[in-house]
């Protein structure tokens, strides 16, 4: 990838490590069978960059189809697999894999001060098999297209004649199941049993209990939808009546399976996020994060309800009214550790010195959207509200400014805190801010007229709509467009960071993790000098130099070992 | 009182529709006014909320931005009363809302006892039947199939119960302007309680379908007519349950061609799901079974009664049996004989 | 306030690293534990697997009772204990290899994975053995079942002389079949799979790669088919005994 950057020291400024995990070895053949967890992480970068390309241009042209009630571009039928396909690529190929399985894979054994993760060729092979995954959504697109809406709901999906489309779409999900297991157990074992001496689990980044709670849905919930679609390939060639009514089989019970699974999926795709929140909250605040412990059990809390709560999916389904009693209940229940964790955030802020970087701008416009996506929840948890929103654009809305407002919001922030550790270079700061700005202002416009025309009753996945909806589509559409501008932005400076971008400083932030004690980009084992554990909230641990361009470990800590820290 | 607590009445943006709200279309079912209540309480929380958490994040941003001389304060990082009423509060604040929620959710699945009118549904891809009986009004042993209108009488109960064919897909019956929604599943009967509260406008209220079900989910609408008097409600169901009204056969059969085939058949010769009508009538064709058949009445009749029966090569067994027109069955066909001779040329 | 240093230089003062131990390790028995610790997590994913199959079942033995009731007796409960008593020696004999690897019997553990992997071949013949006569009268699953009366079992004959074919269609037997077939068939395929790891831990047994500090793999392994047995333990009795 980056490996053959030219190193220009000029005096004064950060030095490139000569030897990098980037470089250490050359060649694409080298990259694909290693077995370094900071490579394996850049080739799922590249490939969930590639989904997340291919679901947003899915999404604007279905906006531009939006933009008048009749047929504009696409015909229904295309509409419907423009939908479909870009729920399904961002859902299973983007979301879900997306914060871990990149920045967390990277980021993981670093944080904790390990060489790699627990078993290194598992982590490989789950890469290979998302590769695979998506190879077979890239097939369905030269197959013409499938247009079951990523849910895939029986009848309709299985219950038609055998499409090879269809068959590729349960044989990819199925796979990139077993990819996101293969991750989790991988991320389990690794906190468990890799951690050095002295980093306990409370000395844990909050991302690390993040990951870890997302990781026990992903071990635990997965394997469910991987027999769901596992049984809904043979329910679709053989038709044994698991499913179908019309073979004795029950539809409802495909959405209970499906949803046992995509609800605390939903957690595996914003746990991850909330943990990259906590880091960037403190580390641009400069402020030891508030409530630590309250935000790492509230993660685990919210991977335990999270389990309990499908049936609020299907309220209107059929299933017992009494089912549905109890699964409102349940899921207020799981509002209250996100809420936790967003009153901790806010206290984290207070006194504190909070900088403007790109990173925390991307961490407050969460604090918004996250904010909005969660209250928005409460309706939709009220079963006699979730009747009259149910599959309407509220819907759409809440759950957009959750994944994407929230999840995205998270993964962009990410990806910017830790480019410079990953690739050792700076982004133009400018810039970045301004695209932030944009994604922010984009979010906004896209998707808060979709509650308003979701509350007047526009059903989702409609291709032609009655003209009183037009208005809040056509300005849905228009900010789907200028987020789409941002994205394009995004990948123009991060790429021309990687040729000519400055040299990045092992520690440009200021963090405490133990990431930022490696050099930038890190060592092939991750670490040339023991790094000292520390509290991964302890600032006052590192001071800033001016000829460093970044913040350096004060001298009284490299010489005790020993952490500065007074609070914890 | 409950529209004190209405937002939309404040704000001064376009309202839904005439007689609506900001945010609804005009609460016209006996369901309505409480789901709009728990929506205004949720809302007026959910603000509150989202006005403390961002002022306070606001504020702390301006107040604590890095700026020259201004350093950040080492504070403690735990403080377990405030964490403990942060917690506690909003948990009892939403137990409240719960109980607000489910005592209107209560009301709304549990019908009245005696005085409920039945009306049947059927979902099909991509039409909505509804079929009426009445002793009184409309005479005993009598039903009449309407199909995209559902008409009810102002004030009265009725139980929707409402189904999809086998080898049909699952559908859902959404009327925005009562607040009420119901998934209709092949091989269940789903059942719905609502009494409207409002006569419709002149068109209708909208009804939508909201379980996605394909090509044409989009264009799977219908209206809704709330009549003020019973003798209006008889007319209009009479009228529009009489296909023997149209005395043009050919025009008759368009009708009902509209109404129930489109959607599979075409009648310029291109394909969709099943054959086109163009040039149809008097063809043969071959059957799955290797069979062959002349297109005629007797086959017509026999292919809308009992379609798997016999299924021409090449195309799926995907239609659903028609079998609800009761007495006007002579009348349909007569329609569609008429329709499909038409299109021989 | 320790250090990732003091582990290291633990690892430092060893004359040598075990060739068996991967970089990122500092002990072979903390590889041991990690690998054991992702192994007891699959199997935790391989219980949430089947736990949707038993779901079903659940759901569909609820809902047609009598079904389940009638079709049950089209399976033949001897075959499916022959099956059950061959699963259980197989995992005495897994934990055997076990133990001979801890103690480095090369032998035993050879002979113990042998005897393992042939408990397996056999249990498959039998399944086989079952499926080809189902498919053969056509017990099978969704729309394609239809079996005729003189194919029905004579238990079931004796028991309800007047059960048709027909009656059994038109309660959807397929769905039984469906869900015996995908049950046993899931269990069939990890059954394969646990095939192919012993002789995959055969090749290197003979090869001689385990000892007493470094038989993971022999564990591993022996986790994984005692959890192929435990869901056969619950499999016999749902679909085989009870009416």
């Amino acid at each position: 990838m980056a490996g053959g950057i030219v190193e220009k020291p000029t005096s004064g400024a950060p030095v490139r490590p000569k030897v990098n995990y980037l470089n250490e070895t050359k060649g694409l053949k080298n990259w694909l069978v290693t077995l370094d967890h900071k490579r394996i992480a850049l080739m799922y970068l590249a490939a969930v960059s590639v989904a997340l390309l291919l679901g947003g241009f899915w999404a604007l042209v279905l906006r531009t189809e939006l933009l008048g009630p009749q047929d504009t571009i696409l015909s229904n039928q295309w509409y419907n697999r423009a939908f479909t396909l870009h729920g399904a690529v961002m859902v299973f190929l983007f979301i879900i894999p997306g914060i871990p399985a990149s920045l967390g894979n990277f980021i993981l054994p670093m944080q904790l001060g390990a060489k790699d993760l627990a078993l290194p060729r598992i982590n490989l092979l789950s890469w290979y098999l998302y590769v695979i995954g998506l190879i077979f959504f890239l097939g369905i697109l030269f197959l013409g297209g499938l247009d079951t809406g990523w849910t895939l709901y029986p009848p309709y999906s299985s219950g038609r004649p055998v499409e090879l489309n269809l068959i590729f779409a349960y044989t990819g999900v199925f796979i990139l199941g077993f990819s996101s297991i293969l991750t989790g157990l991988n991320f389990i074992a690794t906190m468990h049993k890799l951690r050095p001496k002295g980093m306990t689990m409370y000395k844990m980044p909050l991302f690390l209990w993040a990951l870890y709670a997302t990781s026990l849905i992903q071990v635990l919930a997965t394997p469910v939808v991987g027999l769901t679609l596992g049984l809904s390939l043979i329910e679709h060639v053989f038709k044994i009546g698991i499913f179908l009514p019309q073979y004795g089989g029950d539809p409802v019970l495909y959405q209970h399976f499906f949803w046992f699974y995509s609800h605390p999926a939903v957690y595996i795709m914003v746990l991850p996020a909330m943990g990259v929140q906590s880091e960037l909250i403190a580390t641009f605040s400069r402020k030891h994060v508030f409530g630590y412990k309250a935000i790492a059990w509230s993660s685990i809390a919210i991977a335990a309800i999270g389990f309990i709560v499908w049936g609020h999916h299907m309220f209107v389904s059929g299933q017992s009214p009494a089912a549905g009693i109890i699964f409102s209940f349940l899921t207020y229940w799981v509002a209250i550790p996100s809420a936790i964790k967003v009153f901790n955030w806010v206290a984290t802020l207070y006194k504190g010195a909070i900088d403007f970087k790109a990173p925390m701008i991307y961490a407050l416009a969460f604090m918004y959207l996250f904010g909005i996506g969660g209250l928005t929840g409460l309706f939709l948890a009220s079963v006699v509200n979730n009747v009259h929103l149910h599959d309407t654009y509220f819907v759409i809305a809440h759950f957009h400014m959750v994944m994407v407002g929230s999840v995205l919001t998270a993964f962009l922030g990410g990806i910017h805190y830790w480019w410079p550790k990953m690739t050792g270079k700076m982004y133009n700061e400018t810039l970045a801010r301004i695209a932030a700005v944009m994604v922010f202002i984009g979010f906004n416009v896209t998707f808060m007229p979709q509650f308003v025309a979701g509350t007047r009753g526009m059903p989702r996945r409609y291709a032609n709509y009655l003209d009183e909806f037009t208005i809040f589509h056509q300005v849905s559409t228009i900010g789907a467009y200028i987020l789409g501008a941002a994205v394009v932005l995004q990948a123009f400076y991060l790429v021309y960071s990687l040729f000519k971008g400055k040299q990045a400083p092992p520690n440009p932030w200021g963090s405490a993790s133990l990431e930022w004690q490696a050099t930038s980009p890190p060592d092939f084992h991750n670490f040339t000098e023991k790094p000292i554990v520390m509290g991964a909230y302890d600032f006052e641990n590192w001071e800033f130099v001016s000829e460093e361009a970044g913040y350096v470990l004060k001298k009284e800590v490299i010489e005790t070992g020993k952490s500065l820290a007074t609070v914890h | 009182m409950m529209s004190d607590l209405s937002l939309g009445s404040l704000s001064g943006l376009p309202l839904a529709e005439a007689g609506g709200s900001f945010w609804f279309p005009p609460e016209s079912s006996s369901i309505a006014a409480g789901s709009d209540f728990v929506y205004d309480l949720i809302l007026w929380l959910c603000i509150i909320f989202f006005v403390l958490i961002c002022g306070a994040t606001l504020y702390f941003m301006v107040k604590y931005r890095k700026r020259p001389g201004h350093k950040e304060e080492v504070t403690s990082t735990h403080n377990t009363r405030l964490e403990l009423a942060w917690s506690v509060i909003p948990l009892l604040l939403l137990m409240v809302v719960f109980g607000v929620s489910t005592y209107w959710y209560v009301q709304f699945i549990t019908p009245p006892n005696e005085d409920v009118h039945q009306v049947d549904v059927e979902a099909k891809r991509w039409n909505w039947t509804f079929k009426y009986r009445d002793k009184e009004l409309l005479g005993p042993d009598k039903q009449y199939t309407v199909v995209g209108e559902l008409l009810l009488i102002k004030d009265r109960n009725y139980q929707i119960v409402m189904t999809a064919p086998d080898n049909d897909v699952i559908h859902s019956f959404f009327v925005p302007a009562f607040r009420v929604k119901q998934d209709c599943v092949p091989g269940r009967y789903n059942k719905l309680w609502f009494r409207p509260t409002e006569a419709s406008p002149p068109e209708g209220f909208n009804m939508f379908c909201t379980e996605y079900c394909g090509d044409d989910h989009s264009k799977m609408l219908a209206r809704v007519h709330v009549y003020e008097t019973e003798a209006e409600w008889a007319a209009a169901v009479q009228e529009k349950g009489n296909i023997g009204r149209i005395t043009d056969l050919v025009e008759r059969g368009k009708v009902i061609y509209d109404q129930n085939c489109k959607s599979c058949h075409s009648v310029d010769g291109s394909r969709l799901i099943g054959p086109s009508w163009k040039g149809l009538w008097g063809k043969k064709e071959e059957m799955e079974d290797g069979s062959t058949f002349t297109v005629d009445k007797d086959y017509v009749r026999e292919s809308v009664l009992v379609p798997n029966k016999h299924i021409v090569k090449g195309y799926p067994d995907q239609m659903t049996a028609f079998v609800s027109w009761g007495d006007q069955e002579d009348a349909y066909f007569e329609g569609i004989y008429a329709y499909m001779e038409s299109l021989k040329d | 306030m320790s250090t990732v240093a003091e582990a290291d230089s633990k690892q430092e003062a060893l004359p040598e690293r075990p060739k068996e131990l991967a970089m990122h390790f500092d002990t072979l028995h903390q590889q041991f534990t990690t690998t054991k610790l992702g192994m007891w997590l699959f199997l935790g994913q391989e219980l949430l697997f089947f736990c949707g199959l038993f779901t079903a079942y659940s759901v569909y033995r609820a809902n047609h009772q009598e079904m389940f009731h009638y079709a049950h007796y089209f399976l033949d409960w001897k075959l499916g204990g022959a099956n059950t008593v061959v699963l259980l020696c197989s995992s005495l004999t897994a934990a055997w290899s076990v133990r001979c690897a801890q103690l480095e019997q090369r032998k035993g553990l050879i002979v113990t994975l042998i005897l393992t992997f042939l408990c397996a071949c056999a249990f498959m013949t039998i399944k086989y053995i079952e499926y080809s006569h189902k498919i053969h009268i056509g017990a099978v699953w969704g729309s394609h079942f239809g079996v005729n009366q003189a194919d029905f079992p004579e238990h079931l004959k004796e028991t309800y002389p007047d059960l048709t074919s027909e009656q059994l269609q038109q309660m959807n037997a397929g769905s039984f079949f469906a869900i015996y077939f995908c049950m046993t068939g899931l269990h069939g395929i990890h059954v394969l799979v646990g095939m192919g790891l012993y002789i995959w831990l055969l090749i290197r047994a003979i090869r001689g790669d385990f000892n007493r500090k470094y038989y993971g793999a022999v564990d591993n392994v022996a986790l994984y088919w005692h959890i192929v047995d435990i869901i056969w333990i619950f499999l016999f009795p749902l679909l085989y005994l009870i009416g």
